[in-house]
């Protein structure tokens, strides 16, 4: 009985003297969700850190379910240390699951200092996602504290999921952009993010107008005036009313650190195509003077054949189903025989086609053709010494694509 | 599988049954420089026997029994056969007075003797009409047999007495079972009566070789206890020991078999119970009818069944009243229930501690709304909430009557939510302890369930201070600690570590006619099977 | 128990500078290092059961007298206790980066060593047990976190297939029997708690072939999630085989929970070789309790592991390089010891003595 107590005695002892841990209550951190990186005006970096704010289930959201802080820094570590004299609460990463880059860093590669930064200090997990915003970071990210919408969690993970699903855009993350980047074997393309505030503007004025305060709308600054017009920009070509200032603009190809262009919606559909990662899109076909709409799903991976000797030539073939949604005419099988299927299958590889050319001229291997090339050797003195980057600007794609009709009933007619 | 055997032990996997036999006996043990160590003899009086003469034997029954101030001992006089000097000694209350009066006083009185002693063996056949009589000359076992309820007689100056058993005394009847109830199942329990459980499980085991053996326990106090076991069936080493080990018992008073357990165990200080304490006689008869051996105490409303293991005491006797896949899903719930009580109060605060990461941002940031006038810091909280279901619980358990059902709900629903209200604790800290205690009621034995409630507490104090390191040091401390411990020589863990023949489950309910056989690490008679 | 440790010894204890710099063929010359281990073992084995030597320290002392024998089982006890520094280095070391980053090494350290100490105490029945209990969650935990990420897996990052140059292979196996070779020596310093010699064999032979097995495919499924340059740079990349998920869903954070089933792994496999080493020091040196030994060689690996944690690595540098250099003598001292015992027996049989 006294050995068994003493022995106890002495492991308690031992594990007190083991010192704490770290424990910090759940209820001393405010939770950032998401980092944006902006050029700074006084220092290298305008680091903005998108918070959610502690809302229970029952309590009313008037003001929304995040908020944004910011300051500047040469790094990150510098802006977290201004603001953590500003907030009463330690400022915890463990959440951040997206970092915002505006355009000007991401042009001029200052993305690549993010590199050095050791992220278990910060418990921030490089499976946190990327993407590059039209304009600003800040912009974007104060799009996305929405009134009435409680959890900002999951309405960037809807941003994510549902767009990358409708097949408009890309999704990566950090783990996945240095692989690329330091293998060598493809370049990182990533989410492109705009602000549309004009939609948001119109909405909210049409609501006003409807309940009375317009009056209150009209009191503006020459300066807020100019600004708005600035901002006028479109979603992808298109005017809109209502959802979100926030919106999905497409792609953002990179040369290693460096982006170097974007693709619109339409064009990622193409390069997703190439990658084996569309999982469904819309496509809309001219045919004998008429539109027809094609649902395209259940693609299979492509199939490429890739030759490096001299210059490196690939031929890709694709195989994928579609359902045609809207069709002017007869609403037959026929259609599809008679002419639909060719004049589809030759749009997708001719646009492409288009797409690869435009990647191959912004120096940006966003499909990843790298990757097929380092199949064919055996060991990497000989990879390596092959340089694969050097030899990109030189490739030549063909792509030939069979589409098959998964539903011969047409599922719209229009009379 | 006598060939499966075979071939285990040609490769050495096991060992033939005599190594395994134990030294110690109910007699004593090898002494540990040699020879031999005789258990201690209870001390008795010096060895006396009926005295040849009939006064001197009621002088000694009253200066015992101290007759002039116990009223109690009634020392009837009368005539045997009308003519010799006999007398009946019993304890008023003890022995059923009608029994004496119609088969004892009646018939001995009204018939005749032979002219000349021995009177007792004529007696035995002719003369009285009790069912079961006996002879004794042993003085102490004559006291012995007064104190237990029988009724004595003497016969003039024979050398011995007749003992008749007459015991009468006042019991509770067999009722249910306050503590294991089941759904579908026998509702009767054992009672404080130790022939009424035997019984009870006579009732249900209908075989020959059922051996009740009784055993006197206690130094002054010689409470009966019976150990119950299948002798063509059960290991006899195991028996051995199970009597070896009461044999060695050495205490004043036995109130209760719960005392008995403790005494006979070989960890008292383990957080778990190494004999299973129940009070249904179906759950008995079923683990001796697999060759586990039980014991009943006289007094006492419950049976030790030895050897026991985890999922022995995590198992009920209803699990195999029903059908496989209800009584899977059953079982399973149990233990998700008991992992829920033990490892999730510690889970949970090793998460908003440490580890915040691995919540959700909607479960980090209903966590801190709901705490965000507590004062408290969340080990605290918590711990203070476990103590205050420990006392609605043992409030509960001692308030009387209907007013124990209020406490729960008063405990539960106001009490919980006036606590959120002062801001004395937080919501979601109350829904973890609600689980918790929940989980724990899901465990079918007393005593684990209460093991269970501190080792939770180790478990927080553990994630308090190390977080999920803290939780998975301990978790593999308490491994390690259960892999150890070993209850009447079968380790607790059995089947699972380690792993034996048996192919029937520990954890799911296995088909039924797994169920028939006996457990393969319990080491039954050979070919044994039901 | 031997499983897990070679399991833990070839996936997490592992260097991965020196295993990925030239390629990634882990896959293929990690499991072969187990399997040429474990040939090495077996020819040990059988020389023990023909000789009627069961355990280690009777096998030394068979072949070489009593007062070299001795000597010639320090190097295996030294063998033992390093093997249980690397897996509690490793294990404090990746505690610490990726979950207390801000804590010290001695207070994570502290945690482990006294668990280890508590199993090794209660003696191998406990080891062996809890280690049976604990074998489900990890490989668990190991499993979940090869399937959780399998849709990001992707053939072209083996490429170049294989990689490494079959010299190197070789070189990469024999540098890594040193890690292999002590869990199964291990066990043979316990053979005559386990039944006899072909029990010991049949154990060893299933644990070997077992995580040979699992290390195969654990190491397939690490080379599919990341290329060579990557791995090269990474402490533990079991660890991070869900960063590269992309869809995220209810299991995406499971690491930081496996994390701590491995950990338990780790430290029954630590406390395995203690325990071993305790032993064998215990039958070559006369104690009967091997508890002195257990404490005294836990607080010598404990002492080694917050030193190195600490940075103190110069004086560990000369350890890792006279391991890489003077390993392979370790490997054949038992080795040697074997082959003299068959020798003999075969004299004696010629000679017609047996």
């Amino acid at each position: 009985m006294k050995k068994a107590a003493l022995m106890i005695l002495a492991l308690v002892l031992c594990m007190n003297m083991s010192g704490c841990l770290g424990a910090v209550q759940a209820d001393d951190y405010i939770y950032v969700v998401g980092i944006g990186f902006d050029k700074g005006s006084q220092y290298r970096f305008n680091v903005t850190f998108l918070v959610q704010k502690d809302v229970s289930g029952s309590e009313q959201t008037s003001t929304g379910g995040a908020e944004i802080i910011s300051a500047e820094g040469d790094t990150l570590f510098d802006a977290i240390t201004v603001l953590s004299a500003g907030v009463p609460f330690r400022i915890n990463f463990s959440r951040v699951n997206t970092f915002f880059f505006g355009e000007e860093v991401a042009r001029s590669g200052r993305i690549k200092e993010l590199s050095n930064i050791t992220f278990n200090a910060l418990k921030i997990r490089q499976s946190v996602k990327l993407m590059v915003c039209l304009g600003t970071a800040q912009r974007l990210m104060q799009g996305l504290c929405l009134k009435d919408v409680p959890n900002i969690t999951k309405l960037q993970f809807s941003v994510f999921h549902d767009y990358t699903a409708e097949g408009i855009t890309v999704i990566t993350n950090y783990a996945r952009m240095l692989e690329s980047i330091r293998g060598q074997r493809s370049d990182p393309v990533m989410m492109l993010g705009g602000v549309d505030v004009s939609a948001v503007k119109k909405q909210r004025s049409l609501e006003e107008e409807m309940t009375g305060a317009g009056a209150k709308s009209e009191e503006k600054g020459e300066e807020q005036e100019k600004q708005e017009e600035q901002e006028e920009y479109t979603t992808d070509g298109v005017r809109r009313l209502g959802g979100m200032s926030p919106y999905i603009a497409g792609t953002a190809l990179f040369d290693g650190w460096y982006m170097k262009g974007t693709l619109s919606g339409y064009d990622t559909m193409f390069l997703l195509l190439g990658r084996g990662e569309l999982k469904k899109g819309g496509l809309k076909v001219q045919h004998n003077e008429e539109w027809a709409v094609l649902y395209i799903k259940d693609e299979k991976p492509p199939r490429v054949k890739l030759t490096l000797s001299g210059v490196p030539r690939a031929k890709v073939e694709l195989e994928m189903a579609c359902n045609i949604v809207k069709y002017r005419g007869e609403a037959r099988s026929d259609e599809w025989e008679s002419g639909l299927q060719q004049t589809a299958e030759q749009l997708i590889s001719n646009e492409m086609a288009r797409v690869f050319n435009i990647c191959r001229e912004l120096n940006s291997d966003a499909f990843g053709f790298g990757e097929y090339a380092s199949t064919q050797f055996s060991d990497i003195v000989s990879w390596e010494g092959y340089d694969w980057k050097s030899k990109y600007p030189l490739m030549e794609a063909e792509f030939s694509v069979k589409l098959e009709l998964a539903d011969e009933n047409v599922t719209t007619r229009l009379e | 599988m006598k060939g499966i055997k075979k071939i285990a032990l040609a490769l050495g996997f096991t060992r033939k049954r005599s190594e395994f036999e134990l030294l110690e006996t109910e007699k004593g043990a090898p002494g540990f420089l040699g020879g031999w160590r005789y258990a201690e003899e209870q001390k008795q009086e010096e060895k006396q026997t009926v005295a040849p003469s009939f006064s001197e034997n009621i002088g000694r029954i009253k200066e015992s029994f101290r007759a002039d101030i116990n009223p109690d001992i009634i020392i009837r006089r009368f005539a045997a056969g009308g003519r010799v000097e006999a007398a009946v000694v019993f304890m008023n209350g003890m022995a059923d007075a009608e029994t004496i009066n119609d088969y004892v006083l009646r018939e001995t009185m009204k018939k005749p003797l032979p002219d000349k002693p021995p009177y007792i063996d004529y007696m035995l056949k002719n003369v009285l009409t009790a069912s079961d009589v006996s002879t004794e000359s042993d003085w102490y076992k004559v006291k012995r047999a007064i104190t237990d309820g029988q009724t004595v007689m003497f016969v003039g100056d024979e050398e011995r007495a007749a003992i008749i058993d007459t015991r009468g005394y006042e019991h509770r009847s067999v009722g249910t079972t306050e503590n294991e109830k089941v759904v579908m199942g026998p509702q009767e329990g054992f009672n404080e009566n130790l022939r009424t459980n035997i019984t009870l499980l006579r009732r249900m085991i209908r075989r020959e070789d059922l051996v009740c053996e009784i055993r006197e326990i206690g130094v002054q106090n010689h409470i009966r206890a019976a150990i119950v076991y299948l002798d063509g069936s059960a290991n006899p080493a195991l028996v051995q020991e199970v009597k070896r080990r009461i044999a060695g018992v050495q205490t004043r008073m036995m109130s209760n078999i719960g005392v008995l357990e403790q005494l006979t165990e070989n960890h008292p200080l383990s957080p778990f119970p190494q004999v299973l304490t129940t009070e249904r006689p179906d759950r008995t008869s079923s683990h001796i009818m697999q060759g586990y051996v039980a014991v009943l105490l006289d007094g006492s409303p419950f049976a030790n069944i030895m050897p026991t293991t985890l999922f022995t005491l995590m198992g009920s006797s209803e699990d195999i009243y029903l059908r496989q896949p209800q009584g899977t899903v059953v079982r399973l719930v149990r233990y998700i229930g008991a992992l829920i009580s033990i490892l999730l109060p510690g889970y949970f605060l090793s998460l908003v501690l440490y580890h915040q990461g691995m919540m959700s941002t909607e479960a980090l940031s209903t966590v801190v709304a709901s705490r965000k006038m507590v004062f408290a810091p969340m080990g605290l909280e918590l711990l203070f909430l476990l103590l205050v279901f420990q006392l609605i619980r043992e409030a509960g358990l001692r308030v009387p009557g209907s007013i124990g059902q209020a406490i729960g709900i008063i405990g539960g629903l106001i009490l919980g939510q006036a606590a959120v209200s002062a801001n004395l604790a937080s919501s979601v800290m109350l829904i973890v302890v609600a689980l918790s205690g929940l989980g724990n009621f899901c465990i079918p034995d007393y005593a684990t369930q209460i093991s269970a409630s501190y080792i939770r507490a180790a478990f927080v104090i553990a994630a308090w201070i190390g977080g999920l390191l803290g939780m998975s040091c301990m978790l593999v401390a308490f491994f390690a600690l259960m892999a150890s411990l070993k209850s009447f020589g079968i380790p607790f863990l059995t089947p699972a570590s380690p792993k034996t023949y048996s192919k029937r489950p520990a954890i799911v309910r296995g088909r039924i006619t797994m169920h028939a056989k006996t457990d393969d690490y319990i080491n039954t008679r050979e070919g044994e099977q039901l | 128990m031997v499983g897990v440790s070679l399991f833990t010894a070839t996936v997490f204890a592992m260097d991965s500078q020196q295993a990925y710099s030239g390629g990634n063929s882990t896959y293929i010359w990690m499991p072969l290092s187990i399997l040429v281990s474990l040939a090495a073992v077996m020819v040990i084995m059988s020389a023990m059961e023909k000789s009627g030597a069961d355990t280690l320290d009777k096998l030394f002392t068979a072949a070489f007298g009593r007062v070299v024998g001795r000597i010639a089982a320090i190097p295996l006890i030294l063998l033992f206790i390093a093997s249980a520094f690397f897996i509690l280095t490793d294990f404090v070391n990746m505690i610490h980066s990726f979950v207390f980053y801000n804590s010290g090494y001695w207070e994570i350290a502290l945690w482990v060593l006294l668990t280890s100490l508590l199993l090794s105490f209660m003696g191998l029945e406990c080891i062996s047990r809890t280690t049976l209990l604990i074998l489900p969650m990890f490989a668990a935990a190991v499993l979940a976190a090869l399937l959780i990420p399998y849709k990001s897996y992707a053939i072209y990052r083996l490429s170049p297939f294989p990689g490494n140059s079959l010299e190197d292979m070789g070189r990469l196996t024999l540098h890594n029997l040193l890690r292999t070779f002590g869990a199964m020596m291990a066990l043979l310093t316990v053979t005559d708690k386990l039944c006899g010699m072909r029990f010991a064999k049949s154990s060893c032979f299933i644990g070997a072939v077992c995580a040979a097995a699992f290390t195969a495919l654990t190491q397939f499924a690490i080379a599919m999630a990341y290329d060579y340059i990557d791995l090269a740079d990474m402490l533990f990349p079991l660890y991070r085989m869900e960063m590269i998920m992309v869809e995220e869903g209810y299991l995406f954070r499971m690491d930081n929970l496996s994390l701590f089933f491995w950990l338990m792994a780790g430290i029954t496999t630590a406390a395995y070789y203690i325990y071993s080493s305790a032993m064998l020091w215990c039958r070559c040196f006369g104690p009967k309790d091997t508890r002195p030994g257990v404490v005294a060689f836990i607080v010598m690996t404990g002492c080694a592991v917050v030193m190195q944690s600490e940075g103190h690595y110069d004086e560990f540098r000369v350890l890792y390089y006279s391991a890489g250099r003077w390993g392979w003598a370790i490997i054949s001292l038992p080795l040697i010891a074997a082959a003299v015992l068959s020798v003999r027996r075969g004299m004696a049989v010629r000679s017609g003595k047996v």
